[in-house]
């Protein structure tokens, strides 16, 4: 029966943490707090130690509305910065990425090393009577903590350290990871017309598998479904470490997975997932690692960044298949990422004027199969961090 | 190699790129099969300044690509239509070791897209780089041999494997 006005409105669930009111997409208020409480607090996936391999080797990139870059030191130490210059603030690395021993302001030529310190500003004597000295004028520091080849940046000087914000979270990819040097070998950037969080939501539903054609034929048939199971960590992070996928199901994927090693501990039919709070997700098929990060632009615009990692030093026969299995699902020419990007689009659509009040993240099966368990611990630990009822976003609560 | 030893006029190659065009445009992806040899080979690659390198975001053969093809109206995809746009095509001899009979043509390209409700955009710019077996001197049966696509735009919003 079709609902009136009133029906419409009308949460659609009995349980109190199974459904999400459309504003946590669209509301100022929300989008603000999830700026300053959630991006600004929290540790955030920037890149791979790969990108960065030489020393002075830098990386552009920006978090929770402020430009960052991460450089490693003469001293082989990755750290990060606020892409600023101390004295009028103009930004000092122009591009994504490259190498720089000395890093030259182009307005005033003031000059800073790889360790953030202020090296050189020309005619200093016209700040002495001002009292402003060189020692004072190094870059703004960011947190940067190394885990598993992949680094971290917090803006919050008091936060949690890495480890202890990420738990377990990674556990299941210690093996992966861990082994033997990574290397990203794909990037992509999209910038997509919805919310963050109507982006990772397609990495944390496992329901929406139906939507995507290799998935129904690789990966609904691959094992029992009660077989699976959900990880939930803590934190807001959570996963699954045991989905199969059978790869011949699909027209051009037959074959896949015996031409090139898998990567150590897992085989060329496994499938996991760790998505980490509040918008990175970590995922491997077998022969291939993909990362996602997510960078809020506005309420309604998110940069989507992709990276694709093989293994480092690897004969090319063996990386041209493993960028090819890449390829296959991920990547914006994939078979699978472009239809969740559509979908993420396509919700946005009908949040963004009001017309659909809630979404349902209710589904409950004992944390197997397409449980919503994963969504669930997300909303709860954004629940904890912005101090809103993801059921009532627009009116904040103690915490 | 001059015109006349490849068999084909610059001309004849540009024609061969725009109806290839045409058909994509068309979505008529058999009609732009036969504008393809046997052993077609198909490539995207771009240049990514956060990586330094060169990357490959997609690579069939013939049969990889019937198959991608052929699942098209499986997958969701952007709505709407797309319409690629062509500068001049300039031809080159193929270059040293290349097959005997092949010339290189590189064309520009700007492909729009219209949406359903009529709105156009600009979505994404490159070049083709098209291997073109020119067959005997003087025949008239060229075809593309192998098409490389180098993208400008790294941003294809929601992204999509229909063939640029």
């Amino acid at each position: 029966m079709a609902r009136d006005a009133a029906g419409w409105a009308q949460a659609p669930c009995a349980t109190e943490d199974g459904c999400v009111a459309g504003s946590v997409y669209t509301d100022p208020g929300v989008y603000a707090d999830e700026l300053t409480e959630v991006f600004g607090r929290t540790w955030r996936l920037a890149c791979h130690e790969s990108e960065l391999p030489e020393r002075y080797d830098y990386r552009c990139f920006e978090h929770a509305g402020q430009p960052l870059f991460c450089i490693r030191g003469a001293d082989g130490v990755i750290r990060t910065f606020v892409n600023a210059c101390s004295h009028r603030g103009a930004r000092l690395l122009a591009e994504p990425a490259g190498n720089a021993a000395k890093i030259v302001c182009f307005y005033h030529l003031w000059t800073y090393d790889s360790k953030g310190a202020c090296t050189g500003i020309p005619r200093p004597v016209g700040y002495e009577a001002a009292g402003v000295k060189r020692a004072g004028l190094g870059l703004r520091e960011v947190r940067t903590e190394l885990r598993l080849g992949f680094v971290f940046v917090n803006l919050d000087d008091a936060a949690p350290v890495l480890g202890e914000f990420l738990g377990d979270a990674l556990g299941q990819f210690e093996t992966i990871l861990g082994t033997q040097p990574l290397e990203v070998f794909h990037y992509s950037r999209n910038v997509l017309q919805c919310n963050w969080k109507a982006w990772h939501e397609t990495n944390m539903d496992l329901y929406h598998e139906y939507m995507h054609v290799v998935l129904r034929k690789t990966q609904l048939k691959a094992m029992p479904m009660e077989d699976r199971r959900l990880l939930v960590y803590g934190n807001g992070h959570a996963g699954t470490g045991n989905l199969k996928a059978a790869y011949d199901g699909y027209e051009g994927f037959r074959g896949r997975g015996g031409d090139v090693p898998p990567l150590p501990g897992t085989g060329p039919a496994d499938f996991r997932f760790s998505v980490l709070f509040p918008a990175s997700a970590i995922l491997s098929r077998g022969t291939v690692i993909r990362v996602d990060t997510v960078t809020p632009i506005s309420a309604r615009e998110t940069l989507l960044e992709m990276r694709g990692l093989g293994v480092l030093g690897e004969p090319p026969e063996h990386r041209s298949i493993r960028v090819q299995h890449h390829n296959q699902y991920w990547g914006p020419m994939g078979r699978n990422v472009p239809e969740d990007m559509y979908a993420a689009e396509e919700c946005e659509r009908a949040f963004r004027g009001g017309a659909a009040r809630w979404q349902l993240i209710a589904r409950q099966e004992n944390s197997t199969g397409q449980d919503d368990a994963i969504l669930r611990a997300f909303y709860a630990e954004w629940a904890r961090r912005t101090g809103r009822s993801p059921q009532d976003p627009l009116h904040k609560v103690a915490t | 190699m001059t015109e006349a030893a490849a068999g084909i006029s610059s001309a004849a190659a540009a024609e061969l790129v725009a109806r290839a065009a045409l058909a994509l445009d068309d979505e008529d992806f058999t009609g732009f099969l036969a504008w393809c040899t046997a052993d077609f080979r198909y490539e995207v690659r771009t240049w990514s300044p956060e990586l330094r390198k060169w990357m490959t975001w997609l690579a069939q053969s013939r049969s990889e690509l019937e198959a991608l093809l052929a699942a098209l109206p499986e997958h969701l995809r952007r709505r709407g239509r797309l319409l690629r746009q062509l500068g001049p095509t300039i031809v080159d001899a193929a270059p040293d070791g290349a097959t005997e009979g092949t010339l290189l043509a590189t064309t520009s390209f700007a492909i729009f897209h219209t949406d359903p409700d009529g709105r156009t955009r600009l979505w994404v710019v490159g070049r083709y780089r098209d291997r073109i077996a020119t067959g005997a001197p003087g025949a008239t049966d060229a075809r593309l041999a192998a098409r490389e696509v180098v993208l400008d735009t790294r941003d294809l919003g929601i992204g999509s494997h229909v063939p640029f």
